[in-house]
């Protein structure tokens, strides 16, 4: 198994993803963790607008327009779940992400239900958040355009209707699994997935596993997708996740 | 959402039905009673009077005899009163009355007067019996006499009348002066019929009212259990909501909701004093991690060692994970935690868990085997059941050796892994599901101490029971961890 530390590592300056330039609100009233939160993602080629309290953060996002918004639960004046309800009920739909100490499936569940696309807890590797960050923003993006039936990236195509998957005109077998993992894996494309995002979208875990549960199913579908084709397509990233690079 | 368990008792189980049933029985009682006492003394009332009556009249005609001697004209039979007056030894009456006193019979007809000279009167009898024209001279055979047994000769049956005679001597002969009293059979009839309707009233009144007041408090009993059993099932902001100085049930009413106030402050402490722990623990454990991961960053930059400050991250994530596992069961346990539940099937589960963790099994150097058959839908939190499957299966991992087998078990109403490790011995096994409790063998191994009890949490708020046994599949040598569900799910949804 790998070192399980994870790692701040600047993902674009070592991964050739066409970097995002995101505007992002971040609400958080503790002094460190927002330093280091906003000066992380502006390195990463961010702009970050940093308020200290909830009606604040709730008038600037009224008033600007961001990419994401990364909301603490709980922040003076005004909670974080309070800000995302009221900007949700003027019909803002930035994508938000709800940073918290309370960790239980309630205070999830409470979050997406005000209206939050994610969740994070405290404390967490800066990667987690960046990946997730960029995720939501992408996210925005994707919105915009209609679900299509079929993934292709590069020389990979998905049938998303009959779940097959064809690599260089060769038909290859996936479990259903298999089969959503790689689909994450190549919606999420030159993006960082990390174990966690892994964890919740395929496998529907809101917990950490103890075992190598990412590890060994991103093996196994490498051994399908890479090892008959003698590449790589989908990279790991020490201690955070995976990243899927299409090969033309 | 949350359905209460059905609190409806069968009709006949009502306590209001049955107390209204004994208080009516209770009344019926009494009522009997005092009818029968009641008729017995205006009887004995009534016979009293007739006989002063009949003493009265005597002293008025035997005077009237003295003044103006007997005309038997003068005193028609009026069909409710007689005169006779009993001169000569030869009046037929004379056989009949052989004494002074009150008798008791049947009405004196002139056909009586004819055959009489017979015992025809039985004394103070009641009932009227046929006599039979009878030779007899005994005074005590109409006691006997022979009901039903036609005389020879012309027999007759006497009126249907029941009469009193006051027969006593004059200083010319015998007054024998009668009254019908079929009046006191009326009266009795009135009294019975009176008593009869106000019986069956009270009693008709009494079931009425007993069943609406008794249904009135069963349904305040029912709203207060109602209640109970919410606060019971971890709602509690359930309230009665009754008016304070009321009557004992609004006073009880009062006390529950102000010891549910009192539970639902305490609950909220306690849940309040939980987060609070979270969120005073995880910022510093934030700002540990936030330095850990900076140094981490800065020294892989810098591209010298940073092999302590990895090690460093690690642990500290460990004791993240641990703090929030204990987080976890805490507020499950508080029954904080809202599950979702939604229809399940057992074996649709363990089949996906099986998918999840085959390959980590395997690669470990050990097997996973799926053994389901199929199972009804019950109702449970799929994530949570996930939760309780891989915890399972991951302290199986950890606690068994190379090469063991692992197999997840799904049935009809369970839920759990055999594994072909060391086990656990019995007397250990009740301890093993508290938090933190590890096996002494098992303090090398890594783990938060907390699986099994996260695993029973889960299990218990589904409604099941967490069972520890031997693994009887490989001749006792194992563990064999399952939830047993309950297959009427009765209690899973009070965590709802």
């Amino acid at each position: 198994m790998d070192q399980a530390c994870p790692r701040h590592t600047p993902l674009n300056s070592t991964h050739s993803f066409k970097a995002l330039q995101m505007k992002i609100l971040l609400l958080e009233d503790d002094k460190e963790i927002g330093t280091w939160i906003s000066d992380g993602l502006s390195q990463s080629g961010h702009v970050v607008d940093w308020l200290e309290n909830g009606r604040d953060a709730l008038v600037a996002a009224n008033s600007y327009s961001y990419d994401v918004l990364i909301l603490d639960r709980m922040t003076p004046e005004l909670d974080g779940l309070t800000v995302l309800k009221s900007l949700r009920a003027a019909k803002n739909t930035t994508p938000a992400l709800f940073l918290t100490a309370l960790s239980d499936v309630d205070s999830r569940v409470e979050g997406l239900h005000a209206g939050g696309d994610d969740y994070l807890s405290k404390p967490f590797a800066f990667s987690e958040l960046e990946a997730r960050v960029i995720a939501l923003g992408r996210r925005n993006v994707q919105t915009m355009e209609t679900e299509p039936t079929a993934l292709v990236a590069g020389d990979i195509t998905l049938d998303l209707l009959r779940h097959s998957c064809i690599r260089q005109g060769q038909k290859i077998e996936l479990n259903p699994k298999e089969f959503r993992l790689l689909e994450s894996f190549i919606r999420a494309r030159g993006r960082v997935l990390t174990r966690n995002m892994l964890l919740e979208k395929v496998w529907d875990m809101n917990f950490d596993p103890t075992t190598s549960v990412v590890e060994t199913h991103v093996s196994r579908l490498r051994s399908k997708i890479e090892k008959p084709f003698g590449d790589t397509v989908i990279k790991t990233i020490r201690g955070t996740g995976y990243i899927f690079e299409e090969k033309s | 959402m949350k359905k209460n368990p059905d609190t409806r008792v069968p009709f006949y189980k009502l306590s209001a039905l049955r107390q209204a049933l004994l208080l009516t029985l209770a009344f019926a009682g009494v009522l009997l009673l005092a009818s029968f006492f009641a008729h017995q003394e205006f009887q004995e009332e009534f016979e009293e009077r007739i006989r002063s009556e009949l003493n009265l009249r005597f002293a008025v005609i035997s005077e009237e005899i003295d003044i103006n001697g007997f005309q038997q004209s003068a005193y028609p039979d009026t069909g409710t009163a007689q005169v006779f007056f009993l001169q000569s030894p030869d009046h037929p009456l004379n056989s009949l009355f052989k004494r002074n006193g009150f008798f008791r019979g049947d009405r004196i007809t002139h056909e009586t007067e004819r055959f009489h000279g017979r015992q025809l009167f039985s004394r103070w009898s009641r009932r009227h019996k046929e006599y039979e024209d009878d030779d007899d001279d005994d005074d005590e055979d109409g006691e006997k006499g022979k009901p039903h047994h036609h005389p020879r000769g012309p027999g007759f049956k006497l009126h249907d009348d029941d009469w009193m005679y006051l027969v006593r001597s004059t200083d010319e002969g015998r007054l024998v002066i009668g009254t019908n009293m079929g009046r006191q059979e009326l009266f009795t009839e009135i009294l019975l019929q009176t008593l009869l309707v106000t019986g069956l009233s009270t009693v008709g009144i009494s079931m009425a009212l007993g069943l609406f007041l008794g249904l009135r408090t069963q349904k305040r009993i029912n709203a207060i259990s109602s209640v109970l059993q919410r606060v019971a099932g971890g709602d509690m902001t359930a309230r009665l909501n009754r008016a304070a100085g009321g009557d004992d049930l609004d006073r009880l009413a009062q006390s529950i909701d102000d010891t549910t106030a009192r539970l639902e402050i305490l609950l909220h402490q306690a849940r309040n004093f939980s987060a609070n722990i979270a969120h005073d623990l995880k910022t510093p454990l934030t700002h540990l991690r936030i330095r850990l991961e900076k140094t981490m960053t800065r020294l892989t930059a810098e591209d010298t060692g940073s092999g302590d400050i990895g090690l460093a991250l690690e642990q500290a994530d460990r004791i993240i994970a641990i703090f929030d596992a204990f987080l976890r069961i805490a507020k499950l346990e508080a029954g904080t935690t809202k599950a979702s539940f939604t229809p399940l099937q057992l074996d649709e589960i363990a089949q996906e868990i099986f998918c999840i963790y085959e390959p980590v099994v395997e690669d470990s150097k050990r097997s996973l085997k799926l053994e389901k058959s199929p199972s009804p839908a019950i109702e449970g939190d799929r994530i949570l059941l996930i939760q309780m499957l891989a915890n399972m299966i991951e302290n199986g991992l950890r606690h068994t050796p190379q090469g063991s087998e692992l197999t997840l078990v799904a049935s009809r109403s369970e839920l759990g892994l055999r594994d072909t490790g060391p086990g656990i011995p019995a007397e250990e096994r009740d301890k093993v599901v508290q938090p933190l409790y590890r096996l002494e063998k098992s303090r090398t191994t890594e783990g938060s101490g907390l699986g099994l009890s996260l695993i029973r949490t889960i299990a218990e708020l589904h409604g099941a029971e967490l069972v520890l046994s031997d693994n009887e599949e490989n001749g006792g040598q194992g563990l064999f961890v399952r939830a047993r569900f309950n297959q009427n799910q009765s209690s899973y949804k009070n965590f709802n």
